[in-house]
């Protein structure tokens, strides 16, 4: 006879901090804080962290800078395929 | 197909079932009354994992917040800026964060998730100087995308200005 192990789940951590659209002044009416000025300008969290960490990486001293640099290159070429052909690559750093 | 089954049933044996799962449920009682367990974890690297250390100040979207032992559990989005880590023996870190979470749970277990944080000594007043200049200028010019990026890179250059000298 087979005891299969109990299911243990584990919340995803993105679960726990995804705020989705929810505006913020929407959730604290006694609070105006203004904290989404890019999100009214359409980009999302992701986009806001890059663009933080973008500065930061940008401020070190040179020693330390080289290195955070490497980890802004993002390489992907993506291509749709249609009817089991390539289609052409798409530049995925550009933003649209 | 009895060895099969022998084989199968020790490996069921050695995965966590139900009832052994309830024995090995982490207790409170782990951490030191007067202290918080600390993990500040980048994509990239772990700075701390599960150390114990006296107080931990957060620069949060809603306010600064300190956060000691017993903590009442939250979750805090924070803004970038300055994270103060008061360790066992009385030294201070401070690192400079990008922004990213900060999670206190049941317990004093405090873990904070960031993309970049550096410590304060590793930045130039100089580069910090000339990217403030230039996001000054972008902030009122370009494209509207352009315009919200330098004001996210403002938000960050004037946090760092306040703390590198």
């Amino acid at each position: 006879m087979n005891f299969y192990p109990a299911k243990v789940v584990v919340p995803s951590l993105p679960s726990l901090f995804f705020v989705s659209n929810l505006h913020p002044i929407s959730l604290c009416p006694y609070i105006a804080i203004t904290m989404s000025f890019w999100k009214d300008a359409g980009l999302t969290y992701n986009r806001y962290a890059a663009i933080a960490a973008r500065a930061t990486r940008r401020a070190l001293k040179d020693s330390q800078r080289i290195q955070a640099e490497k980890r802004e290159i993002v390489e992907i070429r993506a291509a749709k395929w249609v009817d089991g052909k390539q289609g052409e690559f798409k530049d995925t750093t550009k933003r649209e | 197909m009895s060895a099969l089954r022998l084989a199968t049933r020790s490996v069921l044996r050695s995965k966590p079932t139900a009832a052994s799962l309830r024995g090995c449920v982490r207790t409170y009682a782990d951490v030191p009354a007067d202290k918080i367990r600390l993990s500040l974890t980048l994509p990239h690297q772990t700075i701390y994992n599960s150390a114990d250390v006296v107080q931990v100040n957060l620069p949060a979207v809603t306010g600064d917040l300190g956060v000691l032992a017993s903590h009442v559990p939250t979750i805090e989005q924070l803004r970038p800026g300055v994270i103060d880590i008061v360790e066992d023996g009385g030294a201070t870190k401070q690192f400079f964060i990008s922004g990213g979470f900060a999670t206190v749970q049941p317990g004093s277990l405090l873990s904070i998730n960031a993309i970049e944080a550096y410590p304060v000594e590793d930045f130039s007043a100089e580069a910090i100087r000339t990217q403030l200049a230039e996001a000054q200028k972008n902030s009122t010019s370009g494209s509207e995308i352009d315009q919200v990026e330098a004001k996210i890179e403002l938000e960050v250059l004037e946090a760092l200005s306040a703390v590198a000298k």
